[in-house]
């Protein structure tokens, strides 16, 4: 038991230390976003891309201000990876089949949001 | 700035001039500032004739001065950015002193996953817990009866060692005395709430409403400690996935398959088909009595729901479901001799359908007519050994609610009727009862609000019971902002309860003891009263609260079931003397750091009943309770873990036939610790999580006295105090497409 417990504070203090560790740049990028689906979509899946720490997109501007590590990643891989979720990224198109993927409100067609 | 203030005096003082030779209205808009505890003006206010798109704006001092309209009377607005706009109706020129107030923030839709995981209200004067799918997230949460492992308010219990079935606690009283609503439909009555709390599997519910105290008449007469209202997930709710996936795992051998798959049809029909199958056999008895620790079981549960919206008046929503659910428990193996095997088997079969039909006033929110109807059918078949009780029971239920407020909000109203058809067919080893009860029944609920700072909500209902004539329920709630983040909050009740002997004390009959009626027993009256304080505070952007909950129900009448007075058996009587029940609960909630949290809370139930002539504490319910929980996240959102220990105190226990094996039992049962332990982790297109429940592996060594003996006096299940199963390692996959 007492193994567990100082197993998990040994992550926990790990995650936290190297987090120090890393060179954050911020970068904001222009998306299609349209509704609340659409800025949960983008930061959940931006979340799982390497190097990228956080990210909040903002429905008003549609602008998503990214915190990432400049040693993992930089701004064209990270504006590829938000083709890959189905929306533009400043001049860079989304990626069709993604689009084809997106929940109704999503796509520029539909009014709902 | 000082430019504008400069601009604005010339055209007040150029409009008061003006005035001079027309006529013009002045006055001042204030605001009341809550900080400062005194008004201050607002400036730069727009104020303008309504249908006119001139006007003018409040000047530093918030005075204005507008030209008179052609004629009187006119309307006047007041609008600011932030603020709600006000109209007022000017019968002659006079001057105006108009106080503007903000408009309720709307929260940013990026909502802080951090905290708000329990949500305790500032307005709602109802004392109501409101327990959110992140709350329910933190545990292992397979049905409603496993949902309050991080909740101090309600506890969760196994009534005795072999049928499974599960008891909540709530202000120290059992179940019974609480109301089970699902979307505000009363459910899981007689027989139905035996194992009611196992038939709503976790994945289902949106959220559930803890209610302490009485509750709304709304609802019908029952409550007496609280209402606990279950929302289920909505066909036309956004933010529910379109098809989820629920796998689940267990290394007692418990499996568990939840899923849904939610279509919106178009803008006006939605549907949803919920599923839920879970199957455990047994192989276990850790402590090694003979008996399996737990029963094998299996259910399968269908729900499928509709909500139709007409876009103008009409919101509806029907459903149906349907639940088959059997455990089979007992010895594990004859004995060599009698060639006799203790065996437990339940059934349970029901169908339920619901609809709601409400119309809706768009011109007039304030105003809404609605109807709730629902029918079930419930069939329980158990065996305890060599006693056997059956029921058969039909459910009829329909409620009218009519809203509407008196002259403006402060004033609101709801009025209706309900009724009320249970036909209950139950047999006891071959003895059958019949019992029919019919209740129409009329109530009126009145809520005065004065600002934010006082409400009130008055109710009264009346009921005709067919056998016991009118039913009155006065109810009372209440409360007063001491200032936004310190709330007082008082109610006051009564309850009425018819009792189902059989139903709501069959785990009497995991025992050898025989079932004594010595009388006609009559419905149960109570009062409850309680007063809530809860004081918020918010430390570094980190919020926190506390909450001190009193409360005390005193019965009027009550069934006793006494296994005090007579060692060989189950006593059954009217309450003669006093039956009450004391609650004090402390419970404190912080926010540590960005992600991390923490919730304490201490409980002391005194219930003491009186047993013919000797005031005690009622069995197996512990005097105190604490629980400690920890919940934490890393910053993407992508590990959380959660960690609770409960420290349950002694309870008193009633076995006086001493165990052949272990000798005499205890008067009272020992304190103890449990701890749950849970870790997710969540991935691109799924979330895995696993955990402990019972860390420590805590049993109670003997849950069945005499389990060597189980025909003879002297065998007794009834006595649990404390978990039977150890250790429980779980391990489950979510898959959800939005």
């Amino acid at each position: 038991m007492r193994k567990i417990i100082f197993t998990l504070v040994f992550m926990m203090t790990s995650f936290f230390v190297s987090s120090i560790y890393a060179q954050n740049d911020t970068v904001r990028i222009k998306t299609t976003a349209i509704c609340d689906q659409c800025k949960e979509r983008i930061e959940h899946d931006l979340s799982f891309e390497k190097g990228i720490k956080s990210s909040n997109l903002d429905l008003d501007t549609k602008i998503v201000t990214v915190v990432y590590n400049s040693k993992k990643t930089d701004e064209q891989k990270i504006r590829e990876a938000i083709t890959k979720i189905g929306y533009d990224a400043d001049s860079l198109a989304a990626d069709p089949k993604s689009y084809k993927k997106l929940p109704a409100c999503c796509k520029h067609e539909s009014t709902d949001h | 700035m000082l430019s504008k203030k400069y601009i604005q005096s010339i055209i007040v003082f150029g409009l008061t001039i003006s005035s001079a030779f027309a006529q013009s209205l002045t006055g001042k808009i204030v605001e009341w500032d809550e900080g400062m505890k005194m008004e201050m003006p607002v400036i730069g206010a727009n104020v303008y004739w309504s249908g006119t798109t001139t006007g003018t704006t409040s000047n530093e001092e918030g005075e204005f001065a507008l030209t008179a309209p052609v004629s009187l009377p006119a309307t006047m607005i007041v609008s600011y950015v932030g603020y709600q706009t006000d109209s007022i109706l000017i019968k002659n020129i006079s001057f105006q002193k108009i106080r503007i107030k903000k408009s309720v923030e709307l929260k940013e839709v990026e909502v802080s996953s951090r905290q708000g995981s329990t949500i305790i209200s500032t307005i709602n004067p109802m004392n109501t817990e409101h327990v959110t799918e992140k709350e329910l997230l933190k545990a292992a949460c397979c049905n409603l009866s496993e949902s309050f492992e991080t909740n101090p308010t309600v506890n969760v219990a196994y009534k005795d060692a072999v049928t499974g079935a599960k008891e909540i606690q709530l202000l120290g009283l059992s179940g019974i005395y609480s109301q089970l609503l699902t979307e505000n439909i009363p459910t899981m009555r007689g027989i139905a709430g035996v194992y009611g709390l196992t038939f709503i599997p976790g994945p289902w519910m949106d959220g559930i409403q803890i209610t302490k105290g009485t509750g709304s008449v709304l609802n019908g007469y029952e409550s007496t400690t609280g209402q606990i209202n279950v929302e289920f997930k909505k066909p036309d709710d956004k933010k529910v996935p379109h098809f989820f996936l629920n796998v689940f795992g267990e290394e007692n051998g418990n499996a568990e398959v939840n899923t849904f798959y939610r279509h919106v049809l178009n803008d006006h029909l939605s549907t949803m088909l919920m599923v839920h199958g879970n199957y455990m056999n047994r192989s276990i008895d850790r402590n090694g009595d003979g008996f399996y620790d737990l029963p094998a079981s299996s259910q399968i549960n269908l729900y499928n729901r509709w909500q139709y919206h007409s876009g103008k008046n009409v919101e509806s929503q029907f459903g149906i479901k349907f639940l088959s659910d059997e455990r089979d428990g007992g010895q594990i193996a004859a004995d060599p001799l009698s060639k006799l095997r203790f065996i437990t088997n339940i059934v349970n079969r029901r169908v339920e359908a619901f609809g709601k039909l409400g119309f809706v006033f768009p011109e007039k929110p304030a105003k809404s007519f609605g109807n709730i109807f629902q029918a079930s059918y419930h069939e329980l078949n158990s065996q305890i050994g060599l006693k056997l009780y059956n029921g058969i029971q039909k459910n009829l239920y329909y409620e009218g609610i009519y809203q509407n407020i008196i002259g403006n909000t402060d004033h609101q109203y709801k009025a209706g009727i309900a009724f009320l058809y249970e036909h209950l067919d139950e047999t006891y080893n071959f003895h059958p009862v019949v019992n029919e009860q019919v209740v129409p029944g009329m109530f009126l609920e009145y809520t005065y609000s004065y600002l934010e700072k006082f409400k009130l909500i008055a109710g009264i209902r009346e009921d005709y019971h067919n056998e016991y004539k009118w039913v009155f329920t006065p109810r009372l709630h209440g409360k007063y902002n001491f200032t936004d983040d310190f709330i007082f909050r008082f109610s006051a009740g009564k309850s009425f309860r018819v009792p189902y002997v059989y139903a709501d004390n069959i785990s009497m009959l995991a025992s050898s003891r025989q079932l004594v009626f010595s009388e006609k027993l009559n419905p149960e009256k109570a009062w409850n009263y309680g007063v809530n304080f809860t004081r918020r505070w918010e430390v570094d952007h980190h919020e926190g609260s506390l909450t001190v909950d009193l409360y005390r129900t005193d019965f009027i009448n009550q069934v006793v079931v006494d296994q005090y007075s007579d060692s060989s058996s189950v006593l059954f009587y009217n309450l003669v003397g006093k039956s009450y029940s004391n609650s004090i609960q402390f419970t404190l909630n912080q926010d540590v750091m960005e992600n991390f949290g923490i919730r304490l809370a201490y409980k002391i139930d005194d219930v003491q009943i009186n047993y013919q002539g000797l005031m005690q504490q009622k069995p197996l319910v512990a005097k105190n309770r604490a629980l400690f929980n920890i919940f934490g996240a890393t910053n993407n959102q992508h590990w959380k873990f959660d960690y609770t220990i409960v420290w349950e105190g002694k309870q008193k226990l009633t076995a006086s036939i001493p165990d052949a094996e272990f000798g005499n039992i205890p008067a009272e049962s020992p304190d103890y610790f449990v701890m749950n332990f849970q870790v997710t982790k969540l991935f691109k297109r799924f979330e895995l999580y696993g955990g402990m429940e019972n860390l420590l592996d805590f049993r109670q060594e003997h849950p069945i006295i005499n389990a060597q003996n189980p025909f003879s006096t002297g065998f007794d299940a009834t006595q649990v105090w404390g978990p039977i199963e150890g250790r429980r390692i779980y391990a489950g996959l979510r898959y959800q497409i939005k």
